[in-house]
């Protein structure tokens, strides 16, 4: 309980960190739609020839955009940059003489922060999707896209987490880590569905924690996998949580050891 | 000539100190080329699955994201790092000491910013306009050259006009980290023919904000297509570029240094 109380005050403090600058949220607001417009159009154009393109039909290339980026609101997070600023500029230590767990720390943050961006994205994009787009998704989908969101969100929280890490060797690890953001995005599905990469590419994806952070869920929610499937698939997520969290408590155990602060 | 004399310093200097760093630096670069290629990748890979799109042969679209991507690396070779950073001068109270130089603060900001790592996707992007010219078969003249140069100066023109009106904006609410992602998703609608998005919005990218003058109109004169009231257009930057003119103007005027 004792854990849970202190995670929840840490998320509540960033919660009102984050709502001090307001004009950020409005922008999120306003981008969102346009980014859907956009791809309204560009996708219309494409179906302006063919009626299906992979499988897809138009209504389906919609449904998928925007799920995708409901789901990408849902799971983002810039705890690979936090990482490497506290440790570049010595940071760290405050974290360090918390009685917490620094993971928890981090994890406290893009927690409130993500619940904030459920309100004012991922909520209205829903209300989008359900007016504009006539998506009807049963109920049990809906739990389970909502357990599949939330292990999407772990897994990237931990990918990113452990690429921050990196700075503990690398000092400046920015760039491996946008070089990282955009091989996820384009690995998980989020630049186009991943069937029109080829089969050998897509059968290779399934073999990695990326399609399990957008292409996966996107699929439980778009209802093309039986419950069985989906169940599968939250079953896969699970199993990438826990060797992502083996992985980053194995690497940030040693990298903590030889950390010395020298920012001031 | 004092402000290419001081541009071309800090650019020595931005350099430097990329250098300290040289694999992030190097990484930044293909990260940043990677990113720039997926509009034509991803257009080759529907092109591919698909028919095509009515009106547009897969070369023509990829000489038109070409410009798209060359543009876009100069203007965020110049104007990329500034917003994070103006945003930081404010909140620090740093940026009095860019007021006091005597040489246009924007230029200065600018060249303090600079972003050498954009001259990778700058020659890429070269690489694939003339390979799409060349599987296009044009024959190219000089008064297309000097047309396309013309249209350029005033994409420009529009490119310095988005930043003054981006960075006014920054000093007026000091902290607004998506705006430069509502611009670049705006900015993202000149990736395809303007004339897609239908009658309303694509009048609104050719005589509100003009982004057609980033893709469209240089494409056009290339591809031997109609101008289609390129003088409204050209008309509608100039207004731009005055009004943003003045809106950064009075953003410096109404400053007050609040940072210590």
């Amino acid at each position: 309980m004792g854990y849970i109380h202190k995670l929840s005050s840490l998320v509540k403090i960033h919660f009102k960190n984050a709502f001090i600058y307001r004009m950020d949220f409005m922008a999120s607001i306003i981008i969102t739609p346009i980014i859907i417009l956009m791809e309204y159009f560009t996708w219309r154009m494409f179906f302006s020839m063919s009626q299906t393109i992979q499988g897809y039909t138009f209504d389906d290339i919609m449904k998928y955009y925007v799920i995708i980026m409901l789901v990408s609101h849902f799971i983002y997070n810039q705890v690979g940059q936090r990482v490497q600023q506290k440790i570049m500029y010595g940071d760290l230590n405050q974290f360090l003489l918390k009685p917490m767990d620094v993971i928890s720390q981090f994890l406290s943050e893009d927690m409130a922060q993500r619940m904030i961006a459920f309100l004012v994205e991922v909520i209205p994009l829903f209300i989008i999707m359900i007016i504009a787009l006539k998506i009807s998704i049963p109920w049990i989908n809906i739990i389970m896209v909502l357990i599949s969101m939330i292990m999407a969100f772990f897994i990237n929280f931990f990918i990113s987490f452990f690429m921050g890490l990196l700075s503990f060797w690398l000092y400046k690890s920015e760039s491996f880590q946008w070089l990282m953001f955009w091989f996820l995005m384009m690995m998980s599905g989020q630049f186009i569905p991943l069937e029109f990469f080829g089969e050998t590419f897509f059968n290779i994806s399934k073999f990695m924690p990326f399609y399990y952070m957008r292409y996966g869920v996107a699929q439980i929610f778009l209802g093309k996998l039986t419950v069985v499937e989906s169940i599968q698939i939250i079953g896969i997520q699970f199993v990438w949580v826990l060797i992502l969290y083996g992985i980053v408590r194995f690497f940030y155990g040693i990298a903590v050891k030889q950390y010395g602060a020298v920012g001031g | 000539m004092k402000i290419v004399k001081y541009y071309m310093q800090a650019i020595k200097m931005v350099i430097a100190r990329e250098m300290m760093y040289r694999i992030n630096f190097f990484i930044r670069m293909i990260t940043l080329f990677c990113f720039e290629l997926m509009g034509p990748l991803i257009t080759t890979l529907i092109y591919m699955s698909s028919k095509g799109i009515l009106g547009w042969s897969l070369y023509e679209i990829l000489l038109l994201q070409a410009v798209f991507m060359f543009i876009n690396s100069i203007e965020r070779m110049f104007f990329q790092r500034t917003d994070w950073s103006l945003s930081m001068y404010v909140r620090s109270g740093s940026l009095d000491r860019f007021l006091l130089y005597p040489i246009d603060t924007l230029t200065l900001i600018s060249a303090n910013n600079f972003t050498p790592e954009q001259i990778f996707t700058n020659v890429l992007s070269i690489i694939l306009f003339i390979y799409s010219f060349i599987q296009l078969n044009i024959s190219l003249t000089w008064m297309m050259i000097l047309k396309f140069i013309i249209l350029f100066i005033f994409a420009l023109v529009f490119i310095y006009s988005m930043a003054m009106l981006r960075f006014s904006i920054i000093i007026r609410v000091v902290v607004m980290n998506r705006l430069g992602e509502l611009h670049r998703t705006i900015k993202n609608f000149a990736l395809y023919p303007i004339n897609v998005y239908g009658p309303i919005l694509s009048a609104f990218f050719k005589y509100i904000l003009p982004i057609s003058i980033l893709t469209n109109y240089p494409t056009a004169v290339i591809l031997n297509r109609s101008l289609e009231n390129i003088q409204y257009v050209i008309l509608s930057i100039i207004i731009l570029f005055i009004l943003t003119r003045l809106f950064w103007k009075n953003a410096i005027k109404n400053y007050a240094s609040a940072g210590g």
